[in-house]
Parts: structure tokens; C-alpha cells; sequence
């Protein structure tokens, strides 16, 4: 029978839905806002459409929405790593020989030559991982960034304004938040592959343990002590 | 022989050099180097770039000439993709271009050239009443001008930019002078030959109403340049785009970019403009030629205009479908396209060579030398037409001196930072006293039939010519006709630009409000490669852009500039650019303090910047 | 700032010799000896702030706009606020006179007078892309800068490298504070900058006699403290989604948004939506064309101007952003299928296997 792992909290867990939803609003008004394609005010009054329609404004509003439920989901992402091993299993460990094994393992179970012994989660994935958590930052950063320049002495701006100056300038951190916005959804599309297909081959009960917390294995995984 | 520097040329745009040989016993200059001391490079950064973002590269090759540059550029895609563009957006670049005329000619004649003429110290000695008469004495004798002016509007019920003609008036000024000299600190005033003896060639009292006009002038000199504003939503360096212009007109919508209240700004301006032609700048201008000419003999500073001028043509009318294809000079209100040479000789003994479409893609016709410039070709013996043309740096240094510390120009090798344009290999001058001569010689020879522009251009110089009591040959080609020559230029794009409103205003009336032709704009409409040619004639002479466009790239540009003509060093065969050959012209009272050289050199308004580019 | 009268005391000058130089001047001046109690007073008093002006590669626009100004005139400024004692553009004096009246004022006001570079320097070619009086601009320039009490870089050539610094730069051309690190440098970038914004800074700094707040950028805040989209008067059709969508389209006859059109306004920091040009006259954006981020650091490598984000330079091809991102995540999503299929095909050989 398969051996039963309490893997992800509730925490986690519900933070993921959070992120995942944020994310697609972020995206789809993000294009929007990049490139106004259908518009639905014409022929009102400029000043009076804001809340009749699904404008410009409105659509900022959302993304703006959307982007506080991000920077505080993301805070709590990160302070409940605190208190949980498996919480901070993304932490990809490229300076141990088991890393660079399993990274092996797994190019080679996708090459079909032969399957990785049994993981919690392989390197691979925590390293894409790691990076969509660098890429998720960066977006807030850069999104908090232009949205506080509006008030260059404001708060936002001194928090998060540095980075518009580093990448060098507004066009530049426009530029580059439009670029990682669809760098994050090739993550989501590869994302949402990998773990169904980790379901399918290995059994394991994947893409139900982002819903109940669990994972099954036949034999012991390498990576147990991550969890316990 | 003496050798005299002067690095660096002040009052200019840019950074230009000059050196002199002068023989000492008689003062007269025997040789000449002039040096164009800096390069950008823009022909090379705009490579590769969307071609209709290029007007705005181009056009911050100079701040003092803006926009002329976009207009060449604009000219020059719109020929390569063959775009014709609306009509109201060729009378609206026509003011544009009007109104960059007279902001640049009054701009350079007050505040860049005036001081060669007068100065602050000699106006300290002026009695006020005496410059109130005088002042209305000039106002009366050269305002005979204004008699034949058009206004096309009608609309001014009196002038609202009047010089000021009392004593009171020049008494204030000079106070102001008095108290600015007093204070020891000089300013812009500072340092200058005010010794040199050529400053007392006029009365005190023509130095005292110079001086209060020259910073008159420069307050007013902002309001000549509204239209840009409006149209172009800045200056300098208003915007355009490709196709047309930005600024749709509407009268139906308050937040249009044009409507009835900002084209009567732009009236207004247009107005001033007129008035500071008519009122200030013609009536100073001759006031103080009139007596150089007439009491000083002072006729130096003709050098190659004497020989060979060469102009481009500009005004179109209306609208064309080209202008490598012959259309534009077919559409010109002002063909001052052509070359004339040997004019000192008397307009009935000049030559004049026709000069149009075709002939500038012709590979035999203009071309640019590099033999004394600091670049490099395949053979520097030969010439390249400028869609061949090739800009690639190749700095040697000076003949005496380190490479950064110079002594003395190398004048056997390469000089220059300018390229040396030449037509049919021979050199030429631009400007507006090229295309004076040149409108003046095909009227007066019989080869156009004028326009009413080329009309009053006759008109001008031949009522010139009567007050000043002097033939247009003798007086013309000399460093004084140069500069009488830009400011009836200016006179006629002011009255120019009420003629461009009058259109405007009359073809918006027949119900065409359209300013920009976006068939295209896309670039999957363009052909793979295109070449094209963008011509204007430019303030300070006749200008040329050549572009060759691929894949929708720009894939070579080229920019043959009037500073470039008119700055050059010597060709292959040692032929002197127009600066060189004035300088040589001309006699110096003071070899160290060689003010006539500078006045010459100032006369041609030069524009380093846009010289190298 | 010291009068000549104490530069002089401090220099161990005695009374009797201020007064002989005094009146050296005023003969060199060209004024008759009965004016030099007139000149000494003038030299006891309180100087107008000294200013050399100098000019590297550049196009003089920022100079042209400079003496565009109306609030206040440029005639004022320079002859009543401050002594515009070296200006290529509008000094009388040329060649060696004015570089010795230049090294002249430096001494005579060391540590008092304002550097105003417009322009910059190229280092290319050991800098003689840009010559003055036979020897680089940039050795002029860090000779003026040593004595300035601070430096005012005019428009985006000082402040950023502007138009010679685009791709390819031939000239190495670069902005000022990557050639003098040891000054205070205020940033008024533009091109060319607002004249009043220009006139303003330097009223700031002789009304009160030091330079104004500045961003972390260099640049005033009271200047450019706020996007051009934040204070532009379109920006109510930005927010309701209309927009010029082509050039004298119905939107563009409207006076729309003109975003879609490329407009930079949103990542343009300047006082174009509220100031405008010519004390408040108009702005490229009132005469319906898109900002083209003149005033920001790069905007010409920034284009083209008639797209809002550019392209991505993907080698070969050159494509917006969306459309490189919707066929990189199309192909992902395709590669996933297939390596899906492949697995599918894999694990029901293996079962048969078993
Ligand atoms: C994964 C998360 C996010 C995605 C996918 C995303 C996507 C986008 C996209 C595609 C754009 C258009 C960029 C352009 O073309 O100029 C944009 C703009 C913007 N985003 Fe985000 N964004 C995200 C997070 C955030 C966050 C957290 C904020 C913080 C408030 C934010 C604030 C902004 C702002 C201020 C703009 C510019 C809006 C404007 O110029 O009107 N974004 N976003
Ligand atoms: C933008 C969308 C998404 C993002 C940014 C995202 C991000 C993440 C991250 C960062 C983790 C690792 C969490 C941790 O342990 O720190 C994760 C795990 C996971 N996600 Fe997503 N996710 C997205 C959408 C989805 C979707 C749509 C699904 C459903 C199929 C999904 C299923 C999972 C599962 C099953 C795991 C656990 C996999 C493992 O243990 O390796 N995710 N996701
Ligand atoms: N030479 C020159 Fe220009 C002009 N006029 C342009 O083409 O000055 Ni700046
Ligand atoms: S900043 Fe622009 S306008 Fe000013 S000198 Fe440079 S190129 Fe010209
Ligand atoms: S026109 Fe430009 S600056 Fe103005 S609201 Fe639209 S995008 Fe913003
Ligand atoms: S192009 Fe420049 S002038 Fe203002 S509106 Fe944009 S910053
Ligand atoms: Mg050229």
C-alpha cells in the first residue's frame, strides 16, 4: 500500500489558491492595461465613466486590488515558513550532492530514459519554484515601485521606488514587468504540466495535495526529512 | 605673415576654429583654415531605426535651427514610401518653417551678430534725444520696404511691436547699460576687442539704438516662435510625425489640438513677427550697412558667393506626390533651386545652371569630399554621392602640437570634422544671400515666370539697391549683403506665413479638416527598400537628407547640411569652402583682434552642430 | 558670496592697490577716469552670481530655450540675477580672450561661481570628438568644475548623454557625473528642458543662495516630482478607455488619450502636464503627439516611438512583447501536450511490458 505524508499545511495551501487567482486577475488586467484593446466608454462623459464600465480606471483599480492581496499573501508565504519544515522545501540546495543527483534523475525521467526514485519534490521544481518566488517579488516590486512614484516622497515609493531607478528608469521597470509577467505564466503553463504529469506517472496523489496536503509513496522518498 | 587663431568661435552654435595668415604690411588675410571641432555621429545612430522615429533623431542635430532637420527628414521618408501629405499639413509645416526663418535670421542678427557692429560702450556716449531722431529717421527712410509688403489677413488694426522712438527711452536703456558697466561685471559683454577701431565706424547714437534693440529683441524673440508651440507642442524641438502633422483640427470638440483660439495665437505671432521685420530688424540692418557701404567702403566678405552659389528650392504651395520625382520644384512658390555663378559680374553676366529632382540622385552632381576631413573613404580622391555616402571617423591630429593640445591645424592634411560637399566638384555657397542671388538672377534672366514670392524678392533687392544707391552686384556678394541679404529673407517668410494662414483658414473653411495621410503608416505597407531625398532650404542654406530604407529599417543616411557647404575645408583639388574664402577676402586693422574676420565668419550665421552632425 | 574688495583683502591686497587696479579697469572698460569711485563702489558691493556657461556636444537647444523663458525673462536673468561671464552662444568676447576671461573668473570667484555645462563630454578619440581652443572638452570641463560652488547639468546631454549617447555612441559620449564625482550636480534633464523650469532653478538658487531639494536623481523635486501621465489633462480619457487609436483618427480630433499612439507620459518625470511650455501655452501632448520621454535617461534606445513597450530583440525577429509572450507560452503549452502524449505512449508500453 502507498505510505501517507502530511505535506503541505493549510497554510500553504490556501496561500497557493490565493496566489493562483491573484496571479491570473494580475495577468489578464496587467495585458489590459499594457494594451487597452477593447474599450466600453465611448460616448460617455470622461469624467463620469470611471464606475460604469469596465474602463481603463476600473481596470487599474483591480490590478492595484489584486496587487495588495499578492504583497500580503506573499508576507504571509513567507512568515509561515517559519514555523514549518515543509513549508520551505522550495529552498532548492545546490550545494549538496543529492541536488545535482536528482536534477540528473529527473532530466532523465523526462527524457524518458529512466524514473527518478521517489521525491517529495524534486530539484527541478524547486528551483522554478525559488525562481517564481524571485519573479513574484520582482512584480511587486516593480508594481509598488511605478504605482508609489505617484507620490515620489510617498511611502510606496520609498519602499519600493530604488528598483525603478536600478533597472534604470520608469520605461525600464514597465518594460521589465510586462516581460516577467508572461515569463510567470510560462511558469504556470509548465507549472500545471509537471504536476499533473508527476500525478500520472508516479501515482502519488500531486495535484490533490494542493488541496488536502498529502502525498502517497510506495517506497520511502529521499527527500522525507524535508518534511519531518 | 602672422598666423592668428581664434578657438573658440563665440556667438555661433557649435565649436569652430579659425585660423589666419595675414600679411602683416597690408593686413590682408592670404590663407585660411576653418575647422569644425566637433562630431556626434547622429548619421550612424539613426541607422538601423524605425524610420519614422528619425525626425527627431535628425532634428536634435541643432536646438538653434530646430525642427529643420525633422522637416528634411520627414520630406526625405515621405519621398522614399511615397506619401503625399494633406494640405493642411503643408501649410502648417509652412509656418512652421516660416516661423523657425524669422526667430532664427532676427535671433542671429540681434543677438549673435550684432555685436560686430556695436557695442555697449560706444552707446554709452550716445545722446538719447539725437537716437530718438535718428531712430525715426531710419524708421521713415528704410520702412519704404513695408510699402509693398502683403498681408494677406488684414487683420492688425495697428501695431502692437513698435520700436520706441523717444528719449526717454534710450535714456533708460543707457542708465541700464551704464549701471550693468559700472558694476564691473560685464557678462556676456565681457573680454571683447571694444578697443578695436572698427567700433567707432558708426555714431554712438546707431550703437545706443542697437544695443536697446538687441535686448528688446531678445525678450520679443520668444513670441516669434508661437507657432511651433501650437503646432508642435514645444519649442525648440517641436514634433511631427511622419505623413502629416499631430495637430488635428477640430471645431466641433474643446479638447482638440487646434481650434479657433490657438489659430489666433498662432495669427498673433505671425503678426509680431511681421512687425519685428518690418519695425526693427530691416530698418537696423540697413541703417548700419548704409553707412559701412556708403561712408566706410567696406565691401569685404564676398569671397565664393561672388562665384558660385547654389540653392534647393522650398514653399511648396500645395501638396506633392515627390520629390525625386520632379513634382516639389514643379509645386515651389520660391525656386531658388539652381546654382549662379560669377554674380559680381552683373546679373545679366551670370550663369545659371538649372538644379532639380532628378539632379539629386544623380551620383555626378553632389557630392561629398573627405580628402581634408577627418574621415575616411575607399579613395579620398573621389567624391560619394550621399546615398553612397560613408561616415566613418578617422582623426589624425594637428600639424604642430599633441593630438590634444593643438598648435596649428594641418592645412596640407586633414583639418576638419566637417565632410567638404561639393557640386560637380566645384564648392559653392549657401544661405540666404545664395538664394537671393539665385531667385533674383532667374527673374532678372527670364528663366521663371515669378511668383508672388520671387516677385517680391526682386522687389526687395532692387528697392534696396536704390536706397543704398549701389548695383545688387556690388553690394550682394559681400559680408554687409549677407547680411542684409537674411534679413529680407525674414521679412518675407513673416509676410509668408499670413499668406500660409490665409490658406489654411480657407481650405478649412471649404470643409477640409484632415492633417495627416496614415495610409502608410504601417510598415507592411512599405516597398523592401526604398530611397528617398528630403530638401528645404534651411537658414542658413540649402539642406539635404537621403535615406535608404530596408526591410523597414533605415539602412544608410546621409545629411548634407548648409554649414557643411558653406564650412567646408578644401577638396582634393584645394578648393576653398565659403568660410575660407571670405576670411581671405578680407583686410585686418589689428591682426591679433582680427574683428573684420569675425564679422565676415558671423555674417554666414554658422551652425557647427549641424555642420559635422 | 565675497565682494572683489574682500577677495582682494583676503588675497593680502592693500587698499591702494585695489583702488590702481580699480582704476585700470575702468580705463579698460572704456570709461573716463571720473567714473572710478563709481567702479570701486561697484567692487565693494555685493556681486550678481557669476555663471560659466559651457557648452560640450550638444545642439543649443537648452541655451535657445533657455532665453525663451518669460517668467522670468531671460534678458533679467542674465543681466540683472546673475553675470553670465562665459557663454559660447552669447558672449562678445571669442578665442583666447574669452578663455583667459574664463580662467580669470574661475580665480576671481574660486569656490563661488555656478558651473552650467550643457552638453557633454565624448572620451572617445582621447576626447577630441569635441575640441575647444585646441584641447579637449573635457579637460575644460573638470578644469571649470574644480572651483564651482556646484553645477547645473543642462538637458539630457549633461544629465543623461542623450541623443550622440544612443546606440551606437561613436563618441563615447557620456553625461557629466560619470567624468566629475566630487560636486553637487543638479540634474534638469529635457530635451531640451522647459525654459521656465531652467530660469526657475537658477532664481531658486541666487534667491536663496543654495541648490534646490533634489530627487534621487539629482533632479528638483519641485520640478520633477510627478509623471507627465499624473499631471497630464488627458489623463480622465486614460482612465476611461479612450484613446486615439491612429493619428487624426476621431479620437485624436477629440484630444483622447494618446497611449496606444505611444505615448511616454506614464514613464516621463517633468513639468510638461502641469507647467507647459511657454509659461503654460502647450505641450506636445496638447498638440496630440505622444510624449516621447525626452526628459528620461535612454529614451532614444527606448523605441520606437510609436509603440508603448517596444520590442523584444529577439535575434531575427523584432516583436512586441505580447505576441513573443502568447507564442512562448502557445509552444510551452503545445511542448506539454506532446511530451504528455509521449509519457502516455511510454507508461502503456511499459504496462504491456509488464
Ligand atoms: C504577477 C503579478 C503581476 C502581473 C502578471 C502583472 C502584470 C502587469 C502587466 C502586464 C502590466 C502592463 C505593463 C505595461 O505594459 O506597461 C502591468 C502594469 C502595472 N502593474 Fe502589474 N502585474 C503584477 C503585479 C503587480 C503588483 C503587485 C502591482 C502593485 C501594485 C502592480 C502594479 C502595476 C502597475 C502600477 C502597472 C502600471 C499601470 C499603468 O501604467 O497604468 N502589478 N502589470
Ligand atoms: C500562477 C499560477 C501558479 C503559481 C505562481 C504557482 C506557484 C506554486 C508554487 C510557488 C508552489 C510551491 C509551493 C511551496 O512549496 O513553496 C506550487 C506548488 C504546487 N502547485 Fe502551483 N502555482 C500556480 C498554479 C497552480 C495550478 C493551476 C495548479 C493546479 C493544477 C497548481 C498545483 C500545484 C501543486 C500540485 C503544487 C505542489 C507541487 C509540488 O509539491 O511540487 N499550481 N505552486
Ligand atoms: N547649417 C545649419 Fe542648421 C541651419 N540653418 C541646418 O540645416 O543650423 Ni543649426
Ligand atoms: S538635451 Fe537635447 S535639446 Fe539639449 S542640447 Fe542635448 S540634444 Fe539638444
Ligand atoms: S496622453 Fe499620455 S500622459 Fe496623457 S493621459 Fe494619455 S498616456 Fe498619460
Ligand atoms: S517629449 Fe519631452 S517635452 Fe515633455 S511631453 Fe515628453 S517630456
Ligand atoms: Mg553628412
Amino acid at each position: 500500500m502507498f505510505k501517507r505524508i502530511y505535506v503541505f499545511s493549510a497554510s500553504l495551501r490556501i496561500w497557493h489558491w490565493i496566489n493562483f487567482i491573484t496571479i491570473m486577475i494580475l495577468f489578464f488586467t496587467g495585458l489590459y492595461i499594457g494594451t487597452p484593446y477593447f474599450t466600453t466608454s465611448v460616448g460617455y462623459e470622461a469624467t463620469y465613466t470611471y464606475d460604469k464600465n469596465l474602463t481603463m480606471g476600473f481596470t487599474r483599480f483591480l490590478h492595484f486590488a489584486a496587487g495588495y492581496v499578492l504583497l500580503f499573501s506573499f508576507l504571509f508565504r513567507i512568515y509561515i515558513a517559519f514555523f514549518r519544515k515543509g513549508n520551505r522545501m522550495f529552498i532548492p540546495k545546490f550545494w549538496t550532492i543529492e541536488y545535482w543527483q536528482g536534477i540528473k534523475e529527473t532530466i532523465q525521467e523526462y527524457l524518458f530514459i529512466k524514473e527518478h526514485r521517489p521525491m517529495i519534490r524534486n530539484p527541478l521544481a524547486r528551483t522554478a519554484y525559488f525562481i517564481v518566488y524571485l519573479m513574484i517579488f520582482f512584480m511587486i516590486a516593480t508594481g509598488f515601485g511605478m504605482y508609489g512614484l505617484s507620490d515620489p516622497d510617498g511611502f510606496w515609493a520609498s519602499v519600493f521606488g530604488w528598483i525603478v531607478w536600478s533597472l534604470g528608469g520608469e520605461f525600464e521597470a514597465h518594460y521589465w514587468h510586462h516581460i516577467v509577467a508572461w515569463l510567470i505564466i510560462l511558469f504556470f503553463v509548465l507549472h500545471v504540466y509537471f504536476v499533473s504529469r508527476e500525478d500520472f506517472t508516479h501515482k502519488n496523489g500531486e495535484v490533490s495535495s494542493m488541496f488536502n496536503g498529502v502525498k502517497f509513496f510506495k517506497k520511502e522518498p529521499v527527500d522525507i526529512n524535508d518534511v519531518k | 605673415m602672422k598666423r592668428v587663431v581664434v578657438d573658440p568661435v563665440t556667438r555661433i552654435e557649435g565649436h569652430l576654429r579659425i585660423e589666419i595668415m595675414v600679411d602683416e604690411e597690408t593686413g590682408r588675410v592670404k590663407d585660411a583654415v576653418s575647422c569644425g571641432t566637433m562630431w556626434r555621429g547622429i548619421e550612424l545612430i539613426v541607422r538601423n531605426r524605425d524610420p519614422r522615429d528619425v525626425w527627431a533623431f535628425t532634428q536634435r542635430i541643432c536646438g538653434v535651427c530646430t525642427s529643420i532637420h525633422a522637416l528634411a527628414s520627414l520630406r526625405a521618408v515621405e519621398d522614399a514610401l511615397g506619401i503625399t501629405i494633406p494640405k493642411n499639413a503643408n501649410y502648417i509645416r509652412n509656418i512652421m518653417y516660416g516661423s523657425l526663418q524669422v526667430h532664427d535670421h532676427v535671433v542671429h542678427f540681434y543677438h549673435l551678430h550684432a555685436l560686430d557692429w556695436v557695442s555697449p560702450v560706444e552707446a554709452l556716449k550716445a545722446d538719447p534725444v539725437q537716437t530718438a531722431a535718428l531712430a525715426n529717421v531710419i524708421l521713415e527712410k528704410y520702412g519704404v520696404l513695408n510699402e509693398f509688403m502683403p498681408d494677406f489677413l488684414g487683420r492688425r488694426a495697428y501695431p502692437k511691436k513698435f520700436p520706441k522712438a523717444t528719449p526717454g527711452y534710450f535714456r533708460e536703456f543707457q542708465k541700464k547699460i551704464k549701471k550693468l558697466v559700472e558694476s564691473g561685471q560685464l557678462g556676456i559683454f565681457a573680454a571683447h576687442w571694444w578697443d578695436h577701431p572698427d567700433y567707432q565706424m558708426l555714431p554712438p547714437e546707431v550703437h545706443l539704438l542697437a544695443v536697446a534693440h538687441y535686448l528688446n529683441m531678445l525678450d520679443v524673440q520668444r513670441e516669434l516662435f508661437i507657432p511651433q508651440v501650437i503646432f508642435g507642442g514645444k519649442n525648440p524641438h517641436p514634433h511631427y510625425i511622419v505623413g502629416g502633422v499631430n495637430c488635428s483640427i477640430s471645431m466641433d470638440d474643446m479638447n482638440a489640438p487646434v481650434n479657433m483660439e490657438r489659430l489666433a495665437v498662432v495669427e498673433d505671432s505671425i503678426y509680431t513677427q511681421v512687425e519685428s521685420t518690418d519695425l526693427f530688424y530691416i530698418p537696423d540692418i540697413l541703417a548700419i550697412a548704409d553707412i559701412y557701404l556708403n561712408k566706410h567702403n567696406w565691401f569685404y566678405g564676398g569671397g565664393l558667393s561672388k562665384k558660385r552659389v547654389i540653392g534647393y528650392g522650398d514653399y511648396p504651395d500645395e501638396p506633392y506626390t515627390g520629390i525625386t520625382n520632379g513634382d516639389y520644384h514643379k509645386k515651389l512658390l520660391w525656386r531658388s533651386n539652381g546654382v549662379v555663378e560669377d554674380f559680381y559680374k552683373g546679373v545679366d553676366k551670370a550663369k545659371f545652371y538649372n538644379l532639380e529632382g532628378k539632379d539629386f540622385a544623380d551620383p555626378e552632381q553632389i557630392q561629398e569630399f573627405v580628402a581634408h576631413s577627418w574621415y575616411k573613404y575607399p579613395d579620398e580622391n573621389k567624391g560619394l554621392h550621399p546615398w553612397d555616402g560613408i561616415t566613418e571617423p578617422n582623426y589624425t591630429g594637428p600639424k604642430e602640437g599633441t593630438k590634444t593640445h593643438w598648435k596649428y591645424l594641418d592645412e596640407e592634411g586633414k583639418y576638419s570634422w566637417i565632410k567638404a560637399p561639393r557640386w560637380r566638384g566645384r564648392p559653392c555657397e549657401v544661405g540666404p544671400l545664395a538664394r537671393y542671388i539665385i531667385v533674383y538672377t532667374k527673374v532678372k534672366q527670364g528663366h521663371i515666370k515669378p511668383t508672388w514670392v520671387e516677385e517680391l524678392i526682386v522687389n526687395q533687392i532692387d528697392t534696396v539697391s536704390k536706397l543704398l544707391g549701389l548695383p545688387p552686384e556690388k553690394w550682394l556678394p559681400t559680408t554687409v549683403g549677407r547680411t542684409i541679404a537674411r534679413a529680407l529673407e525674414a521679412q518675407m517668410a513673416a509676410h509668408a506665413n499670413l499668406y500660409w494662414m490665409k490658406k489654411l483658414y480657407d481650405n478649412l473653411r471649404a470643409g477640409d479638416l484632415s492633417v495627416a495621410n496614415m495610409e502608410k503608416w504601417d510598415p507592411s505597407t512599405w516597398p523592401k527598400e526604398a530611397k528617398g531625398i528630403g530638401l528645404t532650404e534651411a537658414p542658413r542654406g540649402s539642406l539635404g537628407h537621403w535615406v535608404i530604407i530596408k526591410d523597414g529599417k533605415v539602412d544608410n543616411y546621409q545629411c548634407v547640411v548648409p554649414t557643411t557647404w558653406n564650412g567646408s575645408p578644401k577638396d582634393p583639388q584645394g578648393q576653398h569652402g565659403a568660410f575660407e574664402e571670405c576670411m581671405m577676402d578680407t583686410v585686418v586693422k589689428v591682426p591679433e583682434k582680427p574683428l573684420e574676420v569675425l564679422r565676415g565668419i558671423h555674417s554666414f550665421d554658422p551652425c557647427l552642430a549641424c555642420s559635422t552632425h | 558670496m565675497e565682494t572683489f574688495w574682500e577677495v582682494f583683502k583676503r588675497h593680502g591686497v592693500s587698499r591702494r592697490d585695489f583702488i590702481k587696479f580699480a582704476t585700470t579697469i575702468t580705463g579698460l572698460m572704456g570709461l573716463a577716469p571720473s567714473m572710478v569711485p563709481q567702479v570701486v563702489k561697484a567692487m565693494e558691493t555685493k556681486p550678481r552670481v557669476p555663471v560659466i556657461w559651457i557648452h560640450g556636444l550638444e545642439c543649443t537647444c537648452c541655451s535657445e530655450s533657455f532665453i525663451r523663458s518669460a517668467t522670468p525673462l531671460a534678458s533679467d536673468v542674465v543681466l540683472t540675477m546673475i553675470s553670465l561671464e562665459y557663454d559660447d552662444t552669447l558672449s562678445a568676447a571669442a578665442g583666447e580672450a574669452i578663455e583667459k576671461h574664463r580662467e580669470k573668473i574661475m580665480k576671481e570667484y574660486w569656490g563661488n561661481y555656478i558651473l552650467a555645462v550643457e552638453g557633454n563630454p565624448p572620451l572617445g578619440e582621447d576626447g577630441m570628438y569635441c575640441i575647444i581652443g585646441g584641447r579637449p572638452f573635457v579637460e575644460i570641463l573638470k578644469e571649470s568644475a574644480e572651483g564651482a560652488k556646484a553645477i547645473i547639468a543642462w538637458g539630457s546631454c549633461a544629465s543623461w548623454g542623450c541623443v550622440q549617447a544612443a546606440k551606437p555612441n561613436p563618441t563615447n559620449a557620456v553625461s557629466i557625473d560619470k567624468v566629475i564625482t566630487d560636486k553637487p550636480i543638479i540634474k534638469v534633464p529635457g530635451c531640451p528642458p522647459i525654459a521656465e523650469v531652467m530660469t526657475g532653478v537658477i532664481m531658486y538658487m541666487v534667491l536663496f543662495d543654495r541648490i534646490p531639494p533634489l530627487d534621487s536623481q539629482g533632479r528638483p523635486k519641485m520640478f520633477y516630482g510627478n509623471r507627465i501621465h499624473d499631471t497630464c489633462y488627458r489623463r480622465s480619457f486614460f482612465n476611461a478607455g479612450q484613446f486615439v487609436e491612429q493619428f487624426d483618427d476621431e479620437g485624436a480630433k477629440k484630444g483622447w488619450c494618446l497611449y496606444k499612439v505611444g505615448c511616454r507620459g506614464p514613464t516621463t518625470y517633468n513639468s510638461c502636464g502641469n507647467l507647459r511650455w511657454y509659461n503654460g501655452l502647450s505641450y506636445p501632448i496638447q498638440s496630440g503627439h505622444g510624449c516621447i520621454g525626452c526628459a528620461e535617461n535612454n529614451f532614444w534606445d527606448n523605441g520606437p516611438f510609436y509603440e508603448r513597450i517596444g520590442g523584444i530583440p529577439v535575434p531575427g525577429i523584432e516583436s512586441k512583447a505580447d505576441k513573443v509572450g502568447a507564442v512562448a507560452a502557445a509552444a510551452a503549452a503545445g511542448g506539454a501536450i506532446l511530451h504528455g502524449i509521449a509519457t502516455k505512449v511510454r507508461k502503456s508500453a511499459n504496462k504491456e511490458e509488464e
